[in-house]
């Protein structure tokens, strides 16, 4: 008996080309997916070394710039402070713009103008200010690429969910399919081919009779 | 009639709260506890404080200091009265910086609130000063005062885009009108007063003098910071500290403050480095209190203990309120 085909597929000698046709293009794009797959995963695990190289003492020094400030802020009195910082003229100026790393939409932080406390600030908070603004900057690159991170590492997860799914499903179902629709087709040679013997059997047999 | 002042100034100096009592109030809890413990003495008002907070328990410290002040101004009269209208300028020139500051970007309330705050000891139109514009409209207005010399360092601040320089200017200004104040003043209270004036104006200037080496400040904008009044050093040692390529070469030059500098220069902490300078003006004023305690002296070294009693207290309230250690940084 012969197997039963899915709706739409047609058991014929054109179809089953267009088919094969059709798997050769999603194994190629099963390929070139694979490969962006291997380098994002490869730029995924550069990005990781990047940030932990970023982040790494990132924390003491927030910590230690955070407690000076506020020893500066105890020493000075907050009107003081508020006082001294209100005559920094520039502050920090930024845009985010969109840029594409393989096709990937990821942040990109310009930043405009920066603030500068040279020239500018009274004994106390001079170094500490200087420090923040440095650490502020240092926080947007690591902000920047823990977004290019998210984002690598969403586009990963979907091209190798695309990846996993032409190999474990869409390909072998093409196979199959193509496998099918060729036995089909030899079941429907075969018959044909049997058939023809037995018209010729039967024409033989009458001729001998007359 | 200045006995009078000196002997209210001895009253007065009993409530200076004692390096215990700074001790006790340092080892508070929290804020309520910190309060509570105030309650008694002088900072009474503390009690009327709804919701404790540390920026209004600083303006409650700024505002007794300087209650303080006009007490002791008009308890004076004679040569001390006049020194002390010279002396107590320090607040205006504070409130004229603040005031400076905030027209570079835009007003702020608290150069309002300062400014009206001290408003009975000064003969500045204050109105007039908070409606300019901009920094050029305020040094205009301020070249018709006693504070017109302020101008020429205009370019400066235009070159710089700072308002250091016209900052340092008002300083300049008030210490030589007090000066020129304390110059009316004899005997051994001029040279004891200036003195203590001296100190603090050389930790300024040592101050100014490592910026250069520390943040990078520019030298030649360091050298017209500095304010041209020398005790210990020389106005050449300041000079050659700003022109050292590092901060060691610097420190060569301030030897005498080398102990007070050293913790902003290793480990940029400024704050232990402004307590040490504190603690060094706290020792002459004391030691001058003990040698001149029936001179005129003995006042303005209690108004300076006072100043430091309100560092100290506004320092408490903001460690207490963020759980920050003191140790070290308390002024005792």
């Amino acid at each position: 008996m012969p197997t039963a085909l899915g709706a739409g597929v047609k058991p014929t000698k054109g179809y089953l080309l267009q088919l094969k046709a059709r798997l050769r293009l999603v194994e190629e794009g099963h390929r070139v997916l694979e490969l962006k797959r291997d380098e994002l995963a490869n730029q995924l695990r550069i990005n990781l070394e990047e940030l932990d190289a970023k982040r790494s003492n990132k924390l003491q020094r927030i910590e230690a710039a955070l407690r000076r400030l506020a020893l500066a802020y105890a020493s000075l009195g907050s009107n003081e402070i508020t006082s001294q910082l209100s005559s920094l003229e520039k502050t920090l100026h930024l845009k985010v713009l969109p840029k594409s790393v393989m096709g990937i939409i990821v942040p990109y932080i310009k930043i405009e103008q920066k603030t500068s406390v040279t020239n500018k600030l009274g004994p106390l908070i001079r170094s500490v200010a200087d420090e923040i603004i440095k650490l502020v900057e240092e926080l947007l690159d690591i902000a920047q690429l823990e977004s290019r991170i998210e984002r690598i590492a969403d586009d990963l997860e979907s091209t190798n969910r695309k990846v996993n799914a032409l190999e474990k499903i869409v390909i072998p179902e093409y196979r199959i399919l193509a496998k099918q629709i060729e036995d089909r087709l030899d079941q429907d040679m075969l018959e044909e081919f049997i058939r023809t013997r037995f018209v010729r059997s039967i024409i033989s047999g009458k001729k001998t009779n007359v | 009639m200045s006995e009078y002042s000196i002997v209210r100034c001895h009253g007065l100096a009993t409530h200076l709260l004692s390096g215990q009592v700074i001790d006790a109030l340092a080892s508070s809890k929290n804020l309520r506890e910190f309060t509570d413990m105030l309650a008694p003495t002088d900072y009474n008002k503390v009690r009327d404080v709804r919701e404790i907070d540390a920026s209004y328990l600083e303006a409650i410290f700024e505002e007794e200091l300087i209650a303080k002040y006009t007490y002791v101004l008009s308890t004076s009269s004679g040569v001390l009265r006049n020194f002390l209208t010279a002396y107590y300028r320090r607040f205006e020139v504070r409130a004229l910086s603040r005031l400076l500051r905030s027209k570079t970007s835009k007003p702020t309330e608290s150069a309002k609130k300062f400014l009206s705050s001290i408003a009975v000891a000064t003969d500045l139109k204050l109105d007039r000063l908070m409606e300019a514009k901009d920094v050029d409209e305020v040094v205009e207005k301020l070249s018709e005062t006693q504070y017109s010399s302020i101008k020429k360092n205009l370019q400066w601040y235009h070159e710089y885009d700072s308002t250091l320089p016209l900052e340092f200017q008002l300083k300049k200004i008030y210490y030589e009108t007090t000066f020129e104040a304390l110059k009316r003043i004899h005997g051994g209270d001029r040279t004891r007063i200036g003195r203590l004036l001296g100190i603090e104006i050389e930790i300024a200037n040592c101050f100014t003098a490592i910026a250069p080496t520390l943040y990078g400040y520019s030298k030649e904008m360091s050298k017209q910071l500095i304010i041209p009044h020398f005790l210990m050093l020389e106005a050449s040692d300041f000079e050659r500290a700003i022109e050292a390529d590092n901060i060691q070469n610097a420190l060569i030059h301030l030897k005498r403050y080398e102990e007070v500098l050293k913790p902003a220069a290793e480990n940029k902490d400024e704050c232990l480095a402004e307590t040490k300078a504190l603690a060094l003006v706290q020792n002459e004023a004391r030691k001058q209190m003990r040698e001149a305690n029936i001179g005129l002296t003995y006042v303005i070294c209690y108004l300076t203990l006072h100043e430091i009693e309100r560092r100290n207290l506004t320092l408490l309230a903001y460690a207490i309120q963020n759980n920050l250690q003191t140790e070290g940084y308390l002024v005792i």
